[in-house]
């Protein structure tokens, strides 16, 4: 990290643990965006970190905003800094002025027509009731629009987030279609990338709180800490986390899709013990709404899915490296640095 | 909580690299069956030749015949060879862990007498940790040397001695004084010419019916003072200092590489997506677990003492190593070649020592609770 990248992590660990506390997650889970927190960030410059500042962004390197995403999945932060990272990178390559407000991200599964307007169907779009704009992406290009009155179908993520689709094959969404070459594989893994560092962050917060949690509980007449059956799984569970933290660390400028499939793929998978895991040692009381652990796994078992299972970053990785042969396997992996 | 900051490898590592991947080519015999446990094979004449080379005591003073090279070109040179399969046992060892012992705790002499011949890949040295009541719990080791003229005379064993009946020394903790309630006080690390005549060595076949490691029994050998590594009663310490050599290197997640290999060549360029997304699994684990080695390398090259990160890739790459054969076995072509079967039953043979030796997994993750400040 460079003096610039620790002041921007130090400024979001101080609002987020001043305006990010448990209630204000349970209050967005209920409905209620944390507009204060978000203006907050705003005001700081740090919702557009990392975007070029010619294009309305704050400067800096992709890198910056995603340490503050690493910050924001360590306090469950209920807010769309990644979406909305996502769609500034997409509009400033392309030169588009930045709206106002807050962006979120629509993958369409569907085409242009010649006139521009979009056909097709969305799925599991993120923070769609709070957004101000909406990038509305194909393989090649996107579609800027306004968030208006849209007969969004709305459920909930097992994050407690809301996720909403539309289908809008006969009433297209209209606007100025921006071709963007490889469009869709970028935003994906843009978004693959916000998703490694949430994850890294949360799976950090989860081993911080569970080695509190075992220090502070008595059982016994001794901490459970002191207890080799749970300093094992403690030790397991830290390694997991260092092994997320070096995931999340070779994705910072999201330019690698080797290191992007490797990530999502790994920490992915460590969500699994980090779960098991961190629930097992806060017993009963983890398993509660009342106790923070679940803001973290619940996001966890959201982040895992969302841009990508392990598996379709497995197989891609796999292909890629059986095309070369068996015998140039460990040259393609020391060439992966 | 652990950092593992990036560390990318310098312009002269990856150039030695290319070096090192070329000479071992040339040297595999083509029907040789390569494995990547370090422990698997022993070739003198491949060490005398790594030797040769300048690429055994890499990162030694050249006074003492080493190439004052870096821990990252140290790295690069050993991931190499055990990437390949080459028979590294031989050497391994010295260069790894009784080399640095010397170099740290050794007298001039000491250091004049082995470095040099370690270098040159004709000098092998063996650990002498365990013994037959002694395996985790080191410090109830009950060898003793007492004091007599001009030395001391060592009684006891030592025992899953690898190499002991292949090599020339050990370096073998034992009490120096009599067991005390400081159960860390009173051990010293002394030299034993594996030659002597009151030294006997007896092979233990292991379950794949292989004679590595021995039981190797001391009846009054003798040990002149200057045989001392160390200060005589410093002897925990410095085998405690000794250990954070041993644990964080390529050795501790390349063991099953070659069964990956094998699995590859037997799919072919197109595998179908269950054997993509296997092989894919295993190189997301296996390219992040070299990453965080890489940053021990860097950490060591930094002068600095990692040793619970290392104890935490060690446990994380054992438990990988251990899985690759498990889940491969499953996704096996229907005909296969004797190749892929043998290195594939090797590994599995062999995998019960990979979270045993060098520290078992309990032990690591003691260590790594403990610098977590569970204990």
């Amino acid at each position: 990290m460079n003096e610039e990248q620790q002041l921007i992590v130090e400024t979001a660990k101080r609002i987020f643990i001043d305006q990010c506390d448990k209630s204000v997650v349970d209050a967005a889970e209920a409905g209620e965006f944390p507009s204060t927190l978000w203006s907050t960030l705003e005001e700081t410059g740090l919702t557009l970190a990392g975007v070029e500042l010619e294009a309305g962004g704050s400067g800096g390197e992709l890198a910056d905003a995603m340490l503050l995403i690493r910050e924001a999945g360590a306090a469950a932060a209920p807010i769309p800094l990644a979406e909305h990272l996502i769609c500034a990178s997409l509009l400033a390559a392309k030169n588009v002025t930045l709206p106002k407000g807050i962006m979120t991200i629509a993958l369409v599964q569907g085409q242009n027509d010649t006139s521009g307007n979009l056909h097709g169907k969305v799925r599991q779009v993120a923070y769609s009731e709070v957004a101000h704009s909406i990038v509305w992406v194909t393989d090649q290009g996107f579609v800027l629009t306004p968030n208006s009155d849209l007969p969004w179908t709305r459920t909930t993520g097992i994050s407690g987030q809301s996720w909403a689709s539309l289908d809008f094959d006969l009433r297209p969404v209209q606007g100025e279609f921006v071709p963007l070459r490889d469009a869709g594989v970028l935003a994906r893994q843009l978004g693959a990338a916000t998703r490694i560092n949430l994850m890294a962050g949360a799976i950090s917060r989860v081993l911080e709180m569970s080695v509190q949690y075992v220090s502070d509980r008595v059982q016994f007449g001794r901490p459970l800490a002191k207890f080799q059956a749970i300093q094992h799984q403690l030790a397991i569970l830290a390694g997991e986390a260092a092994a997320c933290q070096r995931c999340a660390d070779a994705v910072l400028s999201a330019d690698n899709p080797l290191d992007i499939a490797i990530g999502k793929a790994r920490t992915g998978e460590a969500v699994t013990l980090v779960s098991d895991i961190s629930h097992q040692v806060h017993g009963a009381i983890g398993y509660t709404l009342e106790h923070a652990l679940n803001l973290r796994t619940r996001r966890l078992w959201q982040w895992r899915d969302e841009y990508g299972a392990e598996r379709e970053w497995q197989i891609l990785i796999g292909k890629r490296f059986c095309k070369a042969g068996a015998d140039a396997l460990w040259g393609e992996i020391t060439n992966a640095g | 909580m652990f950092q593992f900051e990036p560390v990318s490898l310098p312009a002269a590592a990856e150039a030695l690299r290319l070096e090192v991947r070329e000479f071992i080519e040339a040297e595999l015999p083509a029907d040789y069956l390569r494995n990547s446990d370090f422990n698997a094979g022993d070739s003198a004449e491949l060490s005398r030749k790594l030797g040769q080379r300048g690429w055994i005591g890499m990162t030694w003073p050249k006074a003492y015949g080493g190439s004052e090279r870096s821990f990252l070109e140290r790295y690069v040179v050993t991931e190499e060879l055990l990437a390949a399969g080459a028979p590294v046992g031989s050497h391994w060892i010295a260069d790894r862990q009784s080399g640095p012992q010397f170099l740290k705790f050794g007298t001039e002499a000491q250091r004049q007498k082995y470095l040099p011949a370690i270098t040159r890949g004709e000098c092998y040295f063996s650990i002498g940790m365990s013994e037959p009541d002694s395996g985790s719990d080191l410090a109830s080791i009950r060898s003793m040397a007492t004091k007599t003229e001009g030395g001391w005379l060592l009684n006891g064993s030592k025992i899953w001695t690898s190499g002991a009946h292949l090599n020339h020394y050990m370096i073998a903790l034992v009490r120096s004084a009599p067991a005390s309630d400081n159960r860390h006080a009173g051990m010293s690390q002394v030299i034993v010419d594996l030659a002597d005549k009151n030294v006997t060595i007896t092979g233990i076949k292991n379950l794949a019916g292989d004679t590595d490691f021995n039981q190797v029994f001391f009846d009054d050998v003798f040990i002149a003072d200057d045989h001392i590594v160390g200060e005589a009663g410093n002897g925990w310490d410095q085998v405690m200092s000794e250990l954070g050599f041993e644990r964080s290197g390529p050795e501790r997640f390349l063991s099953a590489f070659r069964v990956l290999v094998e699995f590859i060549r037997e799919v072919g360029v197109e595998p179908n997506d269950e054997q993509a997304a296997l092989i894919g699994r295993l190189l997301a684990h296996l390219i992040t677990l070299r990453r965080m080695s890489i940053s021990v390398a860097g950490m060591l090259q930094a002068g600095k003492m990692p040793n619970v990160e290392a104890a935490l890739i060690k446990d994380l790459g054992n438990t990988y190593e251990r899985m690759v054969p498990e889940i491969i076995r499953q996704l096996t072509p229907g005909e296969v070649s004797p190749r892929f079967v043998d290195t594939l039953n090797q590994c599995i043979l062999h995998a019960p020592s990979f979270t045993l030796r060098g520290g078992t997994r309990e032990i690591l993750r003691g260590m790594i609770a403990r610098g977590l400040g569970l204990r």
